[in-house]
């Protein structure tokens, strides 16, 4: 599909932007931002808030953040293998299936958000891997889900696509059946990813074209 | 009385068939033919003895024959066919005694296998068939009396020929083994040239390894170009967040009050 990008292109570095297209919103108050702020215009929301609102010591990143032991020996075996699977294709890629039970007031998107960032970064390896995180946080208290994606994977990522997949195993979802409901996630993964990665080609194609060789548009 | 005169039919043409051996008789089972007994009974014990030490030996055959007076010069060629007919193609000799015969005994002998001996070894061996007739004689002679000059050639003839048919297993025995030493030198010898077959098998060979090793690297290509690596951006930080910005993707899942038909309520 496409050369080992970070191997030819060496430092080269695109604008975000220029993949995007999903928005970036507030984590506080869910507002559309238009450019990378530091503090929410409207509700002044920024990462001390979230380090306030949850004043504990966030979990360490792992594929499996299970305290209550949802994912049995057997469902962790299928999803690894999946995992392995499409990491064939986007070896980039890491993901993170967290099942937790947060309270009613809390939202998911926060919690994740304050995960994916709190959570500490102690060696080269998770330093170079939290980007490229994807983390399904699982509420099972109130049946909900998130996806939260680092800064690295963000751009190529199509959220509405998340919304479908997840809707597809609803009823799994439900019956805190999540074995089955993540591994039905990292198989649908693999059509997101690919739609990212499509689009990012075409993107690129476009960018070249119109430069005409000159200095890289999206840089 | 169908089958009564099939086996006469059979034995209408049997008897012909051995009609015209009539004048040769039944091979005797001593060695010994005297159809009228004129040999002493001390002196045919001590000649089977003799002939049958020759039989063991060397596998070669003996016969005395013994034949009436009257018998006359016919009784050499009839010697030779009795000697034929019982001695077959292996070696044999025969003593021939015509009873009151001043030039009897006579001595036959003939070993007329077809053999796959060099002309040499055939030309010395014939020779030493007739060496030995003829020393049986010469020895023989010396006796006094007929009956011992018989029993004497017998002897003589049958150590002989015992000791031919030593000779002849050795013969036999080292032409085995030079054609065993000939054929394992062709055979060392072809496996030093390389064969066409040969160079096939290991041209096959070499191409199949080609192919394997072609066929894993084109595999390990696609799999490589399968593999899509995203490029580098610079990240959209933002709330002073390093590593993510959060999302924007939430679901709930509603049980209704229908059985467990689901809601879902994206939230943004």
């Amino acid at each position: 599909m496409s050369k080992r990008r970070d191997e030819s292109e060496g430092s080269k570095k695109y604008r975000a932007g220029s993949f995007a297209i999903s928005a970036m919103t507030c984590p506080g108050c869910r507002a559309i931002i238009e450019e990378p702020v530091e503090n929410c215009s409207r509700c002044g929301y920024s990462g001390h808030s979230v380090v306030k609102k949850f004043p504990f010591a966030a979990p360490k990143i792992e594929r499996y953040i299970d305290p209550n032991g949802h994912f049995g020996p057997a469902d962790r075996e299928l999803i690894d293998e999946a995992l392995s699977e499409l990491a064939t294709r986007f070896p980039q890629v890491r993901f993170s299936f967290c099942v937790v039970d947060l309270e009613q007031e809390t939202d998911p998107r926060e919690f994740g958000f304050w995960m994916l960032n709190a959570s500490p970064v102690n060696d080269p390896v998770e330093e170079k891997l939290r980007p490229w995180t994807i983390l399904l946080l699982i509420d099972s208290a109130n049946d909900r889900v998130s996806v939260t994606s680092g800064y690295a994977i963000e751009p190529f990522l199509n959220e509405e696509q998340w919304v479908v997949l997840l809707q597809f195993s609803g009823r799994l979802f439900l019956r805190q059946d999540y074995g089955v409901a993540v591994l039905n996630f990292v198989e649908g993964a693999v059509g997101v990813l690919s739609e990212g990665a499509e689009r990012t080609e075409r993107r690129l194609s476009l960018g070249k074209a119109e430069n005409l060789g000159g200095e890289v548009r999206w840089k | 009385m169908e089958v009564k005169r099939v086996l006469l039919i059979l034995l209408a043409l049997f008897v012909p068939a051995n009609g015209g051996q009539r004048d040769t008789p039944l091979r005797p089972a001593n060695g010994i033919y005297d159809p009228e007994g004129w040999l002493d009974e001390s002196v045919r014990l001590e000649m089977e003895s003799d002939i049958l030490v020759a039989r063991e030996k060397g596998d070669s055959a003996v016969f005395v024959v013994i034949l009436p007076g009257d018998a006359g010069v016919g009784g050499n060629e009839a010697a030779l066919e009795m000697g034929r007919s019982w001695g077959g193609e292996g070696l044999w000799g025969l003593l021939l005694h015509v009873i009151d015969d001043p030039e009897s005994p006579r001595y036959f002998g003939e070993f007329s296998r077809a053999t796959d001996w060099s002309e040499q070894q055939t030309g010395d061996f014939q020779a030493s068939i007739q060496r030995a007739l003829s020393e049986a004689a010469r020895k023989a002679r010396l006796s006094a009396d007929p009956q011992s000059q018989i029993a004497s050639g017998t002897r003589i003839l049958s150590e002989e020929l015992g000791y031919l048919g030593l000779v002849m297993e050795k013969i036999e025995h080292n032409n085995a083994q030079a054609r065993g030493d000939r054929d394992s030198g062709e055979t060392a010898g072809s496996g030093s040239q390389v064969r066409p077959e040969s160079i096939i098998l290991v041209v096959i060979g070499v191409l199949i390894v080609i192919f394997v090793f072609v066929f894993f690297r084109l595999k390990n290509e696609e799999k490589r170009e399968m593999e899509y690596y995203f490029p580098a951006t610079l990240p959209r930080k933002r709330f002073l967040a390093p590593w993510s910005g959060g999302g924007n993707v939430l679901i709930q899942f509603n049980v209704t009050n229908q059985g467990d038909r689901r809601e879902s309520e994206r939230r943004f």
